[in-house]
């Protein structure tokens, strides 16, 4: 029996040269540990369990004392679990356990020293603050759970696991806050991650993919974040969190648009300045999808909207342009995603050298050139500027491709072209759920309550009630300070 | 869905606003003169009482929409009979706004344009938009609300510096009670589309805050019908005012002379016309809820898009023929037939209240 | 599924087509002044259209100046403006538009035989804005057309300023037309126009223009000109019609027992309030002006500190204003034209004899109204000086 445990796992971990048998001889018993060195922690292998296995060795010989002591779970300091099945026995080899293997015994041993290879906990590169935290997830999901548990500290917070991916067995953890959230998102997310059977989920996109089959909104449902900070902050509002081992980002669902138009800078700086960056932001997102659609609308249809001595600069600096304005618009922006994608590729050391060819070669010299004019640049330039005061790149992505939409529409319609083009988007907007919030809520349904945080973000003292697009709770009463 | 009574007043306003503010104010002017202040009170008061013939057939059967309990009053073909009328009057209409819009968009602003492709780019919305649903277009009406508000007042404080106000006391001294009874039917039949709120019965109960919250908005639209009238003329008077075809354009314009201000008013035009696409979309929305009751519910997909379909097909007969819109568009049959079609509250009222009678002695 | 392709694919192919009003900046250019004379036959329109040319505007801001004017003319005759306007295009490499126009300057012959075409023109076209301003030039105005710009980079500019500045009258077209379509008279800026030997600008002698008064109107047809000072002082009885006078300013002298001397007013307000009185004999109409001024001169055979002269000065400010005035409105009376719409007052104060004397309210303004003049004015402040 105990022969064909051992084979079974030889012959399953066959080919992996990693793998490491230790024998050892208890009591004349011979035992084999099996474990992967890389991702099994050998000190403590070494110090909970290699050790106490060899002093039990030397000691005297007393074969049913410890076969006794290992079934009372006193045999060893750290925890370990029985197991009967090889299958499983294999998988958890291959999952960073040591698996002790007894000679005439159809069970098996585990220990759990799993550990991996993991970075530091480091600032977070893409939602940068000045005030407040700067944490940011790493890969490790049992790290994120520590950042975030490190934050709420309460027994409501609950996180349910599952294991994704046949090959991957990737961790995923939901987590919410007890008598906050909504049921009906949770009973929706858990049916999907029980149901889900792929090869692995590499990010935690790919989840989120299934999740929202069937909606084919160029417009993001989900929020992606990697500070445990908005993680946190997202869970006291009543929303429901995705943590998967192996990305550093995780996914908050519900969301609407002004959401994710806001940044948790608001809220460590001052209200005031929250506010005005607030509206500056969502004035500059409508500028990042409309003005460059709007500049070749009425140069090219409606020149009687621009004052006579800005027409008059414009004419002549398109006096002798080839290109018709829509050409001209649309060859500037392509050139500019083009330098947006090469500049994220791009190794670091080379990085400053293509940014300042970039910025000569198509801000000066194409002007000079007579291939685009000045007022178009500074148009595509602001567009772009504008792209990036988005705080969440999903939903600045999404307005980059609208943003063409819009613009092949101006050109070729006019005024009525973006007129057509941005009652069509809002009435997408207005349609669109997120997991049953409406997505422009506060705006439209008009909910003069949350207003207090959309545009406006009013003092903490006045914020005390939970927004009602996010909390399934019936007392939605934030706990004021004594 | 959450919707609230509030909603309702934002929703009126914004569906009764783009029609009138544009459309009713040059028809009054050119009417009435001086005296045309009476004749939006004395149709706002009749339009009132309309309303409340609306609140009594919603309230008929509350948590059914009227489509299906109508026939319990009228007999089932009375029923199919009225819901054919009210099925053609939104088509019709809605064909009335794509007309409207293209006159007033196309000439001024894109002039060589073809009619029909502007046509067919406003139907595509309301095609979509319609297609959504009720929530969705109130949920609309409901963001676009503030902004409206803020180019309403933005606009008439534009038309403030050139408005003489010297012309108010001929207000009070003019009197003439024939062209005033006429014009005051004739802003009934604008203001009085309430039979289209009985489409929102399923998602709204109609009960007394609801007819607060309508009344409310029916006053406030009256406001600023008359806010918007009394500027017309006061800055253009009303001999110049009967041959503006679109005092407000021209009022935008002459506001100032060269800088962005006075040249604003594409952008006020883009704001106004999401209040005429809600409108529209609402309209066809009715006519398709009528059109699916009479065909039993067959062809859902489909229906949205052939109502529209129509519309845009009569929209484009009469822009063929210009003279014969505006002679259609100024007549006062029109009117009638409108007012025909808005009292449907009224007969289903009278219905009820009959067969109640009838009901009585006999139990 | 199938249907949604379509319509896509519909889509696709309409915005292909591209749109027809589609025209980009530089196949266009703008009017930024009309000019309208009379032909040389009877019953011909002589028109002339000044546009700029972008290149030489902003290439000569940047530093190059002889190359040449910055704006061109073209003038041509035909039988109504539309026909002119089309033998213009004619002319020209790229197509007209006029949405950026700034000002509409009126020859004296055409004004005389009327401006009826000019004024329905402008109302039927949607492009022409109507808070271009209107003036009428001394002689031919197609040769205010070319006067120099030295302030301004285009002589529409400096056209278009004169009415801003509304030293005297301000008319925009829509002021035309309302008291054309009110039956009313109305005035505009009359300019003035002529050569200045001793300056040059490029070579050629610098052609000046200015503001020397109103020209009336009535009926659509000149009835008469005022000159500065009754100009000025009609601009301010106009109040709003004339778009709101500002900044005027008097000069007056006194010579009595006790002192002789001078003084200047600046007015910071000027306002004016118009009624109607019903009589026995019939209407009597109420004008009072409303002034606060500020003593910019004082100079006087004394050594006598201006605020001690305070009434002198304002008892003298208000006789000339008011004789001035009067001596104006005598001369629209004359002219036959009720440039202050007096008759808008009737018509909205007193209905009932408004409709007895509308049919002929011109002859009956010209011979029988009555107008009583009152002036109030109040000095603010007395300058830097004692």
């Amino acid at each position: 029996m105990a022969a064909s445990v051992l084979d079974a796992i030889k012959e399953q971990l066959h080919g992996s040269s990693d793998a490491v048998y230790q024998s050892i001889n208890i009591h004349g018993q011979p035992c084999m540990l099996i474990y992967i060195p890389s991702i099994v922690d050998t000190l403590s292998l070494q110090e909970f369990v290699a050790s106490p296995l060899k002093a039990e060795a030397n000691a005297e010989p007393d074969w049913p004392g410890f076969l006794k002591r290992l079934d009372h779970g006193s045999a060893f300091a750290i925890p370990y679990i029985k197991v009967y099945d090889i299958d499983r026995a294999v998988e958890l080899a291959v999952s960073g356990n040591a698996v002790l293997c007894i000679e005439g015994m159809p069970f098996l041993y585990y220990f759990e020293i799993t550990h991996y290879q993991k970075r530091a906990v480091s600032e977070s590169q893409n939602e940068l603050v000045v005030i407040g935290p700067q944490e940011a997830f790493i890969e490790d999901v049992a790290t994120n759970l520590s950042l975030l548990r490190h934050i709420i500290k309460h027994a409501d917070l609950k996180t349910k696991h599952f294991s994704i991916g046949k090959y991957t067995k990737t961790d995923v953890y939901l987590v919410y806050i007890e008598g906050l959230y909504k049921p009906e998102i949770l009973a929706e997310i858990e049916e999907v991650l029980v149901n889900l059977n792929m090869d692995g989920a590499l990010g935690i996109s790919y989840i989120a993919e299934h999740v929202k089959q069937g909606k084919f909104s160029p417009f993001p449902v989900f929020q992606y974040t990697e500070r445990p900070d908005s993680v946190a902050a997202s869970l006291m509002e009543g929303r429901v969190g995705i943590l998967q081992d192996g990305t550093p980002s995780a996914l908050l669902t519900p969301v609407t648009f002004m959401s994710l138009l806001q940044s948790s800078e608001d809220y460590y700086q001052s209200f005031y300045a929250g506010s005005w960056i607030r509206m500056v932001r969502f004035l500059f997102s409508i500028i990042a999808l409309v003005l460059p659609a709007f500049y070749v609308a009425v140069t090219t249809f409606h020149s009687q909207i621009v004052p006579s001595d800005l027409l008059l600069t414009i004419a002549a600096a398109r006096e002798n342009i080839p290109f018709s304005a829509l050409t001209e618009a649309l060859i500037m922006e392509l050139t500019f995603e083009a330098l947006r994608e090469a500049g994220t590729r791009i190794p670091k050391p080379v990085g400053q050298t293509v940014s300042i060819i970039g910025g000569i070669v198509i801000g000066q010299a194409a002007v000079q050139a007579g291939i685009v004019s000045a007022p178009m640049v500074i148009v595509v330039s602001i567009t772009g500027i504008a792209s990036y005061i988005i705080p969440h790149l999903e939903l600045g992505l999404t307005f980059r491709l609208l943003r063409f939409v819009l613009l092949v529409l101006g050109g070729t319609m006019g005024l009525l072209g973006v007129i057509v083009a941005v009652f069509i988007i809002y009435g997408h907007l207005v349609h669109l759920k997120s997991f049953g919030t409406p997505y422009m809520q506060p705006i439209a349904p008009l909910i003069l309550e949350d207003w207090k945080d959309t545009l406006l973000r009013v003092p903490n003292p006045f914020m005390t009630r939970r927004s009602s697009s996010f909390t399934g709770s019936k007392n939605d009463r934030r706990q004021r300070p004594k | 869905m959450r919707t609230t009574n509030w909603q309702i007043f934002r929703f009126s306003l914004v569906y009764f606003n783009s029609q009138t503010s544009i459309f009713l104010i040059p028809v009054i002017v050119s009417g009435s003169g001086y005296q045309g202040w009476i004749s939006i009170l004395f149709g706002s008061a009749m339009s009132v009482v309309l309303l409340f013939f609306m609140i009594k057939a919603g309230k008929l059967k509350t948590g059914d929409s009227w489509i299906d309990f109508g026939s319990q009053f009228m007999g089932k073909w009375g029923h199919r009979v009225l819901v054919l009328l009210l099925l053609c009057w939104c088509v019709y209409y809605t064909s009335y706004d794509i007309e409207n819009f293209v006159l007033f968009f196309g000439s001024n602003y894109m002039r060589g344009t073809p009619p029909l492709f502007i046509q067919l780019a406003i139907g595509i919305v309301i095609a979509y938009t319609a297609a959504k649903g009720a929530a969705t277009i109130i949920y609309m009406a409901d963001g676009v609300f503030l902004l409206l508000i803020a180019t309403t007042f933005f606009s008439l404080y534009l038309f403030l510096p050139n408005a003489n106000f010297q012309m108010l006391p001929a207000f009070i001294h003019y009197f003439d009670p024939g062209t005033t009874i006429k014009d005051a039917v004739t802003v009934t039949s604008w203001f009085a589309e309430w039979v289209v709120l009985l489409f929102v019965a399923p998602e709204l109960k109609i009960n007394y805050s609801f007819m607060k919250k309508v009344l409310l908005a029916e006053f406030v639209l009256t406001v600023l019908v008359l806010a918007g009238w009394a500027l017309t003329m006061l800055n253009f008077g009303p001999h110049l005012g009967k041959d503006v075809q679109y005092p407000y354009l021209d009022m935008v314009r002459s506001s100032s002379h060269d800088d962005i201000m006075g040249n604003l008013d594409p952008i006020l035009i883009g704001i106004w016309s999401a209040s005429m696409f809600i409108h529209s979309s609402f309209m066809i929305y009715a006519a398709s809820k009528c059109a699916l009751y009479l065909t039993k519910q067959k062809g859902k997909k489909l229906m949205v898009p052939f109502l529209v379909f129509c519309s845009i097909l009569i929209a484009y007969l009469y822009s063929r023929s210009i003279t014969r819109y505006y002679s259609d568009f100024n007549s006062f049959l029109v009117v009638i037939l409108w007012l025909v079609v808005e009292c449907i509250p009224v007969y289903y009222t009278m219905a009820a209240f009959i067969k109640s009678r009838i009901n009585k002695p006999a139990s | 599924m199938k249907l949604l392709r379509l319509g896509m694919a519909l889509l696709l192919l309409f915005s292909l087509t591209g749109c027809w009003s589609k025209l980009e900046l530089d196949e266009l250019t703008f009017i930024f002044g009309m000019y309208v004379d009379s032909g040389k036959e009877p019953e011909t329109v002589e028109l002339t259209i000044s546009t700029p040319l972008p290149n030489r505007l902003v290439s000569g801001t940047q530093g190059g100046t002889s190359q040449g004017k910055s704006y061109s003319t073209v003038t041509k005759t035909a039988h109504s403006i539309t026909d002119a306007i089309i033998m213009i295009q004619t002319d020209l490499s790229r197509r007209l538009e006029i949405s950026h126009i700034k000002a509409i300057v009126i020859g004296q012959e055409y004004a005389a035989n009327g401006i009826h075409e000019l004024l329905e023109w402008c109302k039927r076209q949607p492009e022409i804005p109507q808070g271009t301003y209107i003036m009428a030039a001394p002689g031919k105005a197609s040769e205010v057309a070319r006067l120099s710009a030295v302030y301004e980079q285009l002589p529409d500019q400096v056209l278009r300023n004169f009415s801003e500045l509304n030293l005297t009258y301000a008319t925009t077209i829509r002021d035309c037309l309302l008291a054309e379509a009110n039956n009313m008279g109305y005035a505009m800026n009359y300019l003035s126009f002529g050569v200045k030997p001793d300056e040059k600008d490029q070579g050629e002698p610098v052609k000046w223009a200015g503001v020397q008064g109103v020209m009336l109107f009535n009926g659509m047809k000149k009835t008469g000109t005022l000159n500065s000072d009754e100009s000025r002082a009609l601009s301010w009885a106009a109040g709003d019609l004339s778009g709101h006078l500002s900044l005027p300013m008097y000069t007056v002298v006194w010579n009595e027992q006790d002192s002789k001397g001078k003084a200047s007013a600046l007015f910071y307000s000027d306002t004016v309030s118009r009624k109607v009185q019903m009589t026995a004999d019939g209407p009597v109409f109420h004008i009072r002006l409303k002034g606060k001024a500020s003593v910019t001169l004082f100079d006087d055979n004394n050594t006598d500190e201006a605020v001690d002269h305070n009434r002198l000065i304002q008892s003298k400010l208000e006789e000339r204003i008011k004789s001035e005035v009067k001596k104006a409105l005598e001369h629209t009376q004359e002219a036959g034209s009720d440039v202050l719409q007096l008759g808008m007052l009737l018509e909205w104060n007193h209905p009932k004899e408004w409709k007895k004397l509308k049919e002929r309210w011109s002859d009956y303004y010209a011979d029988r109204a009555r107008i009583v003049v009152k002036t109030d004015i109040s000095i603010v402040d007395f300058g830097a000086s004692k």
